[in-house]
């Protein structure tokens, strides 16, 4: 029986049989992988319309894969080899040809051998990259003031942000055109990272705007009662909007990464990306299959690489900000 | 510790007007309890001390120091939030040292503070879970060690217990009393629930649309309730309200419906006369324990009437009993009546010293 030094109650005094205190061990352990689809007993009709799904899946794979395939290995075929005929008739010489050839990367050596190449992909590396990180940065405090302030207005504010999206891209770009000239923006990486942030942050606001939601308020509120401020408590719950900072991340290197038309008026020679670079190698004197294949591999890479890396945070993110739990 | 003072405290939002000139003082180490239905600004007013809603007008005193323009982080109070708000990253742990690792207290102690919490909480066991692997009363204990580890200036509570059932919510109340009464921590206990406000506080205050009612022990709001609203409010099963109108008679007074006469006690009278009620018109009000039934018509039991449900409770039952176009609640020994039939006639008598009279118009209580 020791005394509590600091409230003076003895410990005994305020040991009361408590049920719910204890929480019995196996309450807390996962229990076995009980999926309850698997317990479905499965009818006859439901296996045709399961091997018809998988067909269709099976379909689909190949349709989005079969051009990914014929990038890839023409990438790495002599020109000649890309575009050589089986003669008429032999099937089998057309499906070797499609799975057998001696690889070469003549390809992507005349592709950076013009010394170029290197830099365009680091302009679309910056582009993305910049924007992506501009729009997150300010995505996540305007959406958090949007999502926790009371201020009149609001909703208008709200879907005045979102509204600026529902244009066409080829609405602002003349617009956009002859503000960066004014400025002197024109043919600068930073005019291409402005474009893109003025596309990428009312989707980050609007998909962040949905994670802070689903916060409760409560939880940053304890945070400052406790000492912390504002900011810090911010700072705080960002973990708690990962998955979305996530998927705000990869939609919108995404949407800089692919964008063509941008690049294409303002970047100019100095701030050319990787899809207007892959354009240029269609010239008058001939269209370079193979180098085109190439930049196409090259483009498509770091992309499916960051897909994968974040692909957990991001199909969470593209679901939970929009479903109230 | 310290006290708290409201002066002439405003709260409105937009058009809202959600705490009306609010004047109200904590003392130090005293255990108030805000009572009122949900929307009567109790909450606003808390969330008002601990900073977390601006002050439209009026000042709140911590102390002597005006705390109006302090960020919650610089006022040293302590809040339970009625989501319990964890931080559901940290373990349990980590959600009680929080506070202390701001303060940049050393380890040892941040490590001897919570463990000692912990333990008198009993969630020593839990310190390495995290929010989502506890149970609803645990989640509460863990809110409640969080803000007992700091030892702050005041306690604020926001329906600690308003989520939990029945059961563990009452022992909950004995455990919050006897913490606070151990620590002699100020606190301020928001709650709809008026059972919590008369079982716990030192002094209750009741609010309703924003205005304050009556300030007072539970004592007195439940025997000298200010008016109408107040008297229906505190109690369980509530007040009995009759409407009756006020004539004279052999000298004295009596309130008069159609179904019963009840003559008026002398001093109560008294006030009656010199009150200046609207046409006469009075609201009488008797508690349900102050009521005796009868099978029989006699002396003591006046007022006929005919039995609506009853309600046994073990070993007390709610008679409901309906006189006129009027519904009463009396709360009697189990077997007082042995016909319980729907309609079946019954007696009521009551204990004229026990009865309020409230003026029909302004609802205030005329003593």
């Amino acid at each position: 029986m020791t005394t509590n030094p600091r409230t003076g109650t003895r410990d005994d005094v305020t040991q009361v049989q408590d049920d719910r205190a204890d929480v019995r061990g196996d309450d807390l352990l996962p229990g076995p992988a009980v999926d309850a689809r698997d317990q479905v007993v499965r009818g006859r009709g439901s296996r045709i319309a399961g091997v018809v799904i998988t067909a269709f899946l099976g379909l689909y794979v190949i349709w989005t894969l079969v051009p990914f395939y014929i990038m890839i290995t023409s990438s790495f075929k002599a020109s000649d080899a890309a575009f050589a005929l089986p003669p008429e008739g032999d099937w089998g010489g057309a499906v070797s040809q499609l799975f057998v050839f001696s690889p070469t990367t003549e390809h992507y050596r005349g592709l950076f051998a013009q010394g170029e190449f290197e830099r365009y992909f680091t302009n679309s590396v910056v582009a993305a990259v910049a924007s992506a990180v501009i729009s997150v940065v300010f995505g996540t405090t305007a959406a958090y003031a949007i999502s926790r302030g009371r201020f009149r207005g609001k909703r208008d504010l709200y879907f005045w942000i979102i509204s600026t999206r529902m244009a066409p891209v080829v609405a602002v770009t003349v617009p956009l055109y002859a503000i960066f000239k004014n400025f002197a923006l024109l043919n600068t990486l930073p005019a291409l990272i402005l474009a893109y942030t003025v596309f990428n942050l009312p989707f980050a606001i609007w998909i962040l705007k949905g994670f802070f939601d689903s916060v409760s308020y409560e939880i940053e509120e304890a945070y400052m009662v406790d000492g912390h401020s504002r900011w810090q408590a911010l700072w705080k719950i960002i973990p708690l909007v990962a998955p979305g900072l996530a998927a705000v991340v990869v939609l919108c290197i995404l949407l800089a990464w692919n964008d063509f038309i941008f690049a294409a008026v303002m970047g100019g020679e100095a701030a050319k990306t990787l899809p207007v670079a892959t354009q240029g190698l269609k010239s008058a004197s001939g269209i370079e299959w193979g180098q085109i294949m190439a930049a196409g591999v090259v483009t498509v890479a770091p992309m499916l690489l960051l897909g994968i890396v974040i692909r957990k945070y991001m199909v969470q993110g593209l679901t939970m900000g929009a479903v109230k739990q | 510790m310290a006290s708290l003072t409201f002066n002439g405290v405003w709260k409105r939002y937009d058009q809202v007007e959600a705490v009306k000139d609010l004047n109200l003082a904590v003392a130090d180490g005293e255990f108030l309890c805000l009572l009122g239905p949900s929307g009567c600004g109790k909450s606003s007013s808390l969330r008002m001390i601990a900073g977390l809603e601006f002050i439209s007008d009026g000042d709140i005193l911590l102390d002597d120091r005006r705390i109006n323009d302090l960020e919650p982080r610089h006022r040293d109070i302590a809040m339970v939030f009625e989501s319990y708000a964890l931080y559901p990253t940290k373990t349990v742990f980590e959600n009680m040292a929080n506070p202390l690792r701001l303060r940049k207290l050393s380890k040892d102690e941040i490590d001897r503070r919570v463990r000692e919490t912990a333990r008198i909480l009993e969630i020593e066991r839990l310190l390495n879970r995290r929010p989502s692997q506890l149970s609803g009363g645990q989640k509460q204990r863990v809110a409640i060690g969080r803000v007992l580890v700091r030892e702050p200036q005041a306690f604020l509570f926001d329906e600690p217990i308003a989520h939990l059932d029945a059961k563990l919510r009452a022992r909950m109340r004995g455990e919050l009393k006897h913490i606070q009464k151990t620590l002699g921590t100020t606190t301020v206990y928001v709650t709809h629930d008026q059972l919590e406000g008369m079982s716990m506080a030192d002094r209750m205050a009741i609010m309703r649309e924003g205005v304050l009612q009556q300030v007072g022990t539970p004592h007195e709001v439940f025997n000298r309730p200010t008016n109408v609203w107040v008297a229906t409010f505190v109690g369980d099963p509530p007040m009995n309200i009759l409407n009756a109108e006020v004539q004279a008679a052999d000298g004295g007074l009596v309130a008069r419906a159609p179904e019963y006469t009840i003559t008026i006690p002398a001093q109560q009278a008294a006030a009656l006369s010199s009150a200046r009620l609207t046409d006469n018109k009075v609201q009488i009000g008797v508690r349900p324990e102050a009521l005796t039934l009868s099978s029989v018509r006699d002396p003591q039991h006046p007022i006929a009437g005919r039995i609506y449900a009853v309600q046994p409770l073990g070993d007390v039952e709610i008679v409901d009993v309906r006189v006129g176009d009027d519904r009463i609640l009396v709360r009697t020994e189990l077997g007082t009546i042995s016909n319980e039939d729907m309609n079946a006639p019954v007696f009521l008598g009551y204990k004229p010293e026990k009865l309020y009279f409230f003026d029909a118009v302004s609802g205030q209580a005329v003593y």
